[in-house]
């Protein structure tokens, strides 16, 4: 009645099973040791074969392994929410700072950036080829009624999506609007086989084009540099989970990866991966260490002299103290004193007659490493201006609306309108300032404090004319308090951990005028 | 053609195939051991509540994988109650997922088996004196054709699971990638080729697993 052969192999299953459970088990507990980091992060990082690439060198420093879960950003910050993952890399901005608000993280760093294409028919039904505006795309698509694939799943490109339509003042829906619920490359094949529209990183548009016959470029032009909407920008923020709320993260090694990616030596890797296959880099360098200057560059005609931050320590010095709060920039508040040397100084050394009149009307233009410029009139250094235009500046509308009022475009930021040769209403523009926020480009208010009523009268009048003629009054900084810096130092410390940065800042008065950051070039210009 | 023929030299097809068959098999032994004499004993003894419990049972087999997914990843989530074994995003979680999701499969076709083998054979075995474990087991021997049956169902069913093993095991490269987490992987960056070499390979896999079981029911068969 007994069937050997049977109980044999009930046998041999038994013993299969343990070995099988062992194993799982004895990986399981290798999976969570001490050498093993698991970074939840964003299908384009992965796909695009970036990390692939400068992995291994983690790996090697280390001495660990890099688990990597890919997922939409949306999915990756859950799983950093539950504790599920030690360090994310991952690109929702909004999404990251409440992550880091919700004590998730005690830190988001900036890792890259790239920025988002609109991608569509070869046909262009909608016609929208060649608009330097997303919103204005968007809104084409919507009245065409023009087929478009959306991600819909809460990644970081579904939700910069979202801030488009939102920005459009449309709510996609109906037919055309095909919510998909699916990763950049399957919404990218779908949209090439039903000629739709859609949004996407333009890493994973150069790393699939071939497959996508039916797909071109539409809204974004043919590399970051030609890109022109700062809607379109794409960054990429890092993160260490934050042991105190989940205390089984290996925060060790979380730790180690972050500041390892942020290194310069990482951040160049970064910039070059994909340089040779597409010709221009899937990823731009963005952190910190990265754009910090160790250097900056003066030129006046001519002239040009390099200081090195020790050179710039070994000249004579001012400081500002109990600077600030600066109103407009989001993060930068409370009173702190700055040293660096004053740009005239810094002019003068590279050219001893740049004082002379023969300059007045040409402009002192400062370039940092991350692309934005700030610009200030040679008057203000080494002559007299308006007291309205000084106040322009000195309150910082210059840093967005342009040194003239003639309205700026910077890539990365908001575009703002010209303001000059225009006839404004008090009332409105004091409730746009006084709102800030959602009203004004999302910066913080300004307060009575900050700009009077009187102060804003006198721009406002001086930019209906702007020149530097002095008519009326001329400005007149509180004594004591005119500098313009080049800083190095805050509240008595390099500005940054490491390297030291360069900083522009503006303090002649009650309030912070200009302020840039990582200043790399100094230039008078006609 | 020769493209797909190119990417089954890929060297990582062999570690996925590799790491497939470990999860696969381990959750089918897991749920072998659990589901076949569980689903003997449902077939032979009547007690209270049994059709509830094979109702739960039916229930079960046609149950979303990913909805088990969904349930194993809740657990094992370092929120969870089982958090601190840090098994998620391991094949260990993959395993475990696996193992319930074939667990009603293998219990309930199991049931099935055992209920349909002839009264006559189980009168006869308990008449010969046997005790009640070996009657038990020559009914399930009797029952062997349905029971590798139930166990070939369930091979097929976790094999090409995705949704769950995506969820709990993360599809990460190496470690818990396996043939229909990276289809999707490669589907999803358009590297048809490379999908359509690992879906060759699945059915290759599958189809290889079967051909042995099914040798084997016909070994116990013939005897
Ligand atoms: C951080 C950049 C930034 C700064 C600094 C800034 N603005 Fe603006 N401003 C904008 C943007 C962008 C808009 C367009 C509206 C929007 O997008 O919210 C705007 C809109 C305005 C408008 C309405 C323009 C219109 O066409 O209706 C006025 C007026 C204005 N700003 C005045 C000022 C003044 C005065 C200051 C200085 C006290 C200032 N802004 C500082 C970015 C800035």
């Amino acid at each position: 009645m007994r069937h050997p052969q049977v109980s044999r192999a009930f046998v041999l299953a038994l013993v299969l099973t343990i070995i099988a459970a062992t194993a799982a088990l004895a990986e399981a507990q290798a999976a969570s040791s001490p050498g093993v980091l698991r970074l939840a992060t964003t299908t384009s990082t992965a796909d695009s074969g970036l990390l692939q690439a400068i992995l291994p060198a983690f790996e090697k420093l280390c001495a660990c392994r890099v688990d990597v879960i890919a997922v939409g950003s949306g999915q990756a910050l859950a799983i950093g929410r539950r504790g599920d993952a030690d360090a994310l890399l991952v690109h929702s901005y909004k999404a990251e700072v409440q992550f880091v608000a919700d004590r998730h993280a005690t830190q988001r760093h900036d890792v890259m950036y790239n920025d988002f294409v609109i991608v569509g028919p070869q046909a262009d039904p909608a016609k929208i080829g060649g608009k330097t505006s997303a919103r204005d795309a968007f809104a084409s698509l919507a009245a065409a009624q023009a087929p478009f694939a959306s991600r819909g799943d809460k990644s970081g490109t579904h939700t910069a999506e979202l801030a488009i339509w939102a920005a459009a003042k449309v709510a996609p829906s109906g037919a055309w609007y095909r919510s998909l619920g699916q990763g950049m490359g399957e919404t990218l094949i779908l949209a090439n086989e039903q000629r739709a529209y859609a949004l996407t990183d333009r890493g994973t548009w150069l790393s699939m084009r071939e497959k996508l016959a039916n797909l071109r470029i539409l809204v974004g032009g043919g590399s970051l540099a030609e890109n022109h909407d700062s809607n379109l920008r794409n960054r990429y923020g890092v993160m260490a989970v934050n042991p105190e709320t989940h205390p089984g993260v290996n925060v060790g090694v979380a730790r180690k990866f972050v500041e390892w990616i942020l290194s310069l030596e990482t951040q160049r890797a970064v910039g070059e991966y994909g340089v040779k296959r597409f010709g221009q880099p899937l990823f731009y360098p963005d952190s910190d260490e990265w754009k910090a200057t160790r250097e900056v560059t003066v030129k006046v005609g001519a002239n040009a002299r390099t200081f090195t931050i020790a050179d710039l320590q070994a000249l004579p010095r001012e400081t500002l103290t109990n600077y600030g709060p600066v109103g407009v920039k989001v993060g930068l508040v409370g009173p702190h004193s700055w040293s660096g040397v004053p740009l005239e100084e810094l002019l003068q050394r590279t050219d001893p007659t740049v004082g002379e009149t023969r300059h007045a009307g040409s402009r002192i233009r400062l370039t940092s490493s991350d692309g934005w410029t700030a610009t200030l009139w040679w008057s203000e250094l080494f002559g007299r201006v308006p007291r309205g235009a000084a106040l322009y500046n000195v309150k910082g509308c210059n840093e967005c609306h342009g040194v003239d009022g003639e309205g700026t475009a910077p890539s990365g930021k908001r575009p703002a309108p010209a303001l000059a040769r225009r006839t404004f209403a008090l009332g409105r523009v004091t409730t746009i300032l006084r709102a800030g926020r959602d009203a004004h480009a999302g910066i913080n208010p300004y307060t009575e404090a900050h700009v009077s009523a009187a102060d804003l009268q006198s721009m406002l009048s001086w930019l209906q004319k702007p020149t530097l003629t002095i008519r009326g009054d001329a400005y007149q900084a509180p004594p004591g308090r005119q500098a313009v810096l080049l800083a190095f130092e805050r509240d008595g410390r390099p500005i940054t951990g490491r390297e030291g940065l360069l900083q522009l800042v503006v303090g002649p008065d009650e309030f912070a005028g200009r302020y840039s950051h990582w200043v790399k070039t100094v230039e008078l210009v006609r | 053609m020769s493209q797909l023929l190119s990417e089954f030299r890929r060297p990582e097809l062999l570690q996925i195939v590799a790491l497939t068959l470990r999860v696969t098999g381990a959750a089918l032994l897991l749920a072998t051991l659990s589901g076949v004499p569980i689903g003997a004993l449902l077939g032979l003894v009547r007690f209270r509540g049994q059709r509830v419990i094979t109702l739960a049972l039916y229930t079960g087999m046609g149950l979303p994988p990913v909805v088990v997914g969904l349930f194993v990843y809740l657990f094992l989530s370092r929120g969870g109650p089982l958090g601190p074994l840090g098994w998620l995003f391991t094949p260990a979680a993959m395993i475990v997922a696996q193992a319930i999701i074939a667990f009603p499969l293998v219990a309930g076709l199991t049931m099935s088996a055992v209920a349909g083998v002839d009264h006559a054979v189980r009168e006869q075995v308990f008449a010969l004196g046997a005790s009640r474990w070996q009657s038990a087991w020559t009914v399930l021997i009797e029952a062997r054709v349905g029971v590798t049956a139930a166990i070939v169902a369930a091979f097929g069913g976790t094999i090409s699971e995705v949704g769950a093993v995506m969820l709990v095991g993360g599809n990460i490269e190496g470690q818990t990638r396996v043939l229909t987490t990276a289809i999707v992987l490669y589907t999803r960056q358009g590297e048809f080729a490379m999908a359509m070499a690992l879906g060759v390979t699945l059915i290759a896999v599958a189809f290889g697993a079967n051909v042995l079981l099914l040798r084997l029911q016909g070994r116990l068969r013939d005897r």
